[in-house]
């Protein structure tokens, strides 16, 4: 065998498409009698020894934390898209159309362009166009932009309904028809006050609460939060107010109704709040809890500026800087879901374990787009 | 210990599904791979970087469409190299040239585990770019001669014509004769 063909045959061989045993065996016979293919075939095993280049330490981090904000931008996308469509489902039965003010109909007509636009940024939706993020380099990508632009798209809208709704109500009180205005200007402040969270995904399941009675549609999570406990809805409750004690008050507009000051009531022992909607409907809220190493956690928040927000920090706990936690949390270890589970960098898990944004819909963070504080349970 | 999935199957899985974590796992898995890739297209480590985070992005974005006929780590040397090649033609990043005296390995270079990456990627980065490109799939990536040959749309017989091309002239850039002592 000639030496040209037993290298190539040693080659084929490493990437594990030898040839028949004989030439193989023929091929190694020939590289231990010369010495140039001995040569070659410790040349061989010196470049498979070799050590890949190292890239830089952070590097996986700032993919992350890249891959994250596209992620955020994915959820303020489907969130505007959701309102958009609330607000043009409200829009054509505005009496505004009758007296000639529709510019808010042409905007949301817009606002569903643009958002369609960015539609791609999702997975699923192959893009070409490379947005790098080098360290210490901040670029803003279009996808996170247009978000934002539709955010802001819709404040627009909000604004130009509101108006129509005073119109319609003027309108109304001329004409002795009931108003309806309620219903819609609070759902009107809610995506106001939600428009400037970080994100707000849609909302992980229809409930009863935002879809019957007349309520508007809720396009954002469920959650009340009261004495710095969040609580999610979980649905219309059979429970008899009669034997529940009052704990205390929330101010809330449930996403239906008028934000007010509501009674929160609760039974002995049992975790859950009630709170009554406009419709008389009882609402069972239950907290938000998760295992970490055998302790149950409850989430904590700062209060919501509007039903339909996100739980965020609860005060005394600085929001991180970093997406890494840093320097608020280090990380502890992952929960039996992949869940990394955070502490305070200055304290064990025994005060509090923190979550970083965006976990998967099925997590007990729901995709919440905000780092989430928990304590454990009493 | 998180009871995760480990391997790239069951991780891009759980990804498609929405999992972040999954998709982490993926990324710190496999970013040596396209940073090694990546680097040796441009000989740039700052190209390099900018090419990885893209390329994750891509792949972020095209998880939905991929339709898992392919193995993960084929797909993710398309993106790569396509990452790669697409920015050179959009002028947004060029290779920088080698010299290929510069790429032959001072005596002694392959002593220590530092020296011999810094040989051996000086000398990768000699070598002719579609001689490389096979070479990085089969061992970088882990593709096989069919899965380089069709994702390459070149017969499986060119593929290992490169690939061994590669190898002999990384061991003559290496200084075979002097490695062999």
């Amino acid at each position: 065998m000639e030496c040209y063909d037993a290298q190539a045959t040693i080659s084929e061989a490493l990437d594990g498409t030898a040839p028949d045993a004989a030439t193989l065996e023929a091929a190694k016979q020939h590289c231990r009698d010369c010495a140039d293919c001995v040569a070659f075939v410790r040349a061989l095993d010196l470049i498979q020894r070799a050590p890949l280049p190292e890239p830089p330490a952070d590097l996986a981090d700032r993919v992350m934390e890249a891959v994250r904000l596209e992620v955020v931008a994915e959820q303020a996308l489907a969130a505007e898209q959701a309102r958009s469509v609330s607000v043009a489902a409200a829009a054509p039965e505005t009496p505004g159309q009758a007296i000639g003010v529709t510019p808010e109909i042409a905007s949301v007509a817009e606002l569903d362009s643009t958002a369609s636009s960015v539609a791609n940024s999702r997975p699923g939706a192959e893009k070409t166009t490379p947005f790098p993020l080098s360290r210490g380099q901040s670029r803003p990508r279009p996808a996170v932009l247009a978000a934002w632009m539709g955010a802001a798209a819709l404040l627009v809208v909000s604004a130009g309904t509101v108006g129509v709704m005073g119109i319609r109500v003027m309108s109304q009180e001329r004409s002795g028809l009931p108003s309806q205005a309620d219903v819609n200007v609070a759902t009107v402040q809610r995506d106001a006050g939600s428009a400037v969270q970080p994100a707000a995904p849609p909302p992980a399941e229809s409930t009863p609460a935002s879809s019957g009675g007349g309520a508007s549609v809720s396009a954002g999570p469920n959650y009340i939060v009261f004495k710095q406990t969040a609580y999610r809805l979980v649905g219309p409750s059979s429970s008899s107010k009669g034997q529940m004690a009052s704990l205390g008050t929330i101010t809330t507009s449930l996403g239906g109704g008028d934000s007010r000051s509501r009674n929160v009531l609760g039974t002995t022992g049992a975790p859950g709040v009630y709170v009554e909607n406009d419709q008389g409907e009882l609402l069972e809220f239950q907290p938000l809890e998760r295992t970490f190493e055998g302790r149950t956690y409850r989430l904590r928040s700062a209060d919501l500026p509007a039903f339909g927000a996100w739980p965020a920090m609860p005060s005394g706990i600085t929001q991180p800087t970093s997406a890494d936690g840093s320097p608020t949390f280090s990380v502890v270890s992952a929960d039996p879901s992949g869940v990394k589970i955070y502490r305070l960098t200055s304290s064990t898990v025994s005060e509090g374990i923190a979550v970083a944004p965006s976990t998967s819909a099925s997590d007990a963070a729901g995709g919440n787009p905000n780092w989430t504080w928990w304590t454990p349970a009493p | 210990m998180p009871d995760r999935p480990t391997d790239d199957a069951a991780l891009l899985a759980a990804a498609r599904e929405g999992d972040l974590a999954a998709f982490e796992a993926l990324v710190r898995e496999h970013t040596r791979t396209v940073f090694a890739h990546a680097l040796r297209f441009f000989g740039d480590q700052t190209a390099a970087e900018d090419t990885v985070q893209e390329v994750w992005i891509k792949v972020y974005r095209s998880l939905g469409s991929f339709d898992g006929r392919a193995k993960f780590s084929t797909w993710l040397y398309r993106v790569t190299r396509n990452t790669c090649l697409d920015s050179v033609r959009a002028g947004a990043r060029r290779p920088i040239p080698v010299d290929p005296i510069d790429a032959i390995a001072a005596p002694g270079d392959l002593a220590d585990e530092v020296a011999l990456t810094v040989s051996v990627e000086a000398a990768m980065r000699a070598l002719a770019p579609e001689d490389r490109d096979a070479f990085s799939a089969v061992a970088l990536f882990g593709l096989t001669y069919a899965e380089v040959a069709e994702t390459l749309q070149i017969p499986v017989g060119t593929v290992k014509s490169r690939v061994f091309r590669a190898r002999r002239s990384l061991a003559h850039l290496l200084d075979f004769p002097k490695a062999g002592v």
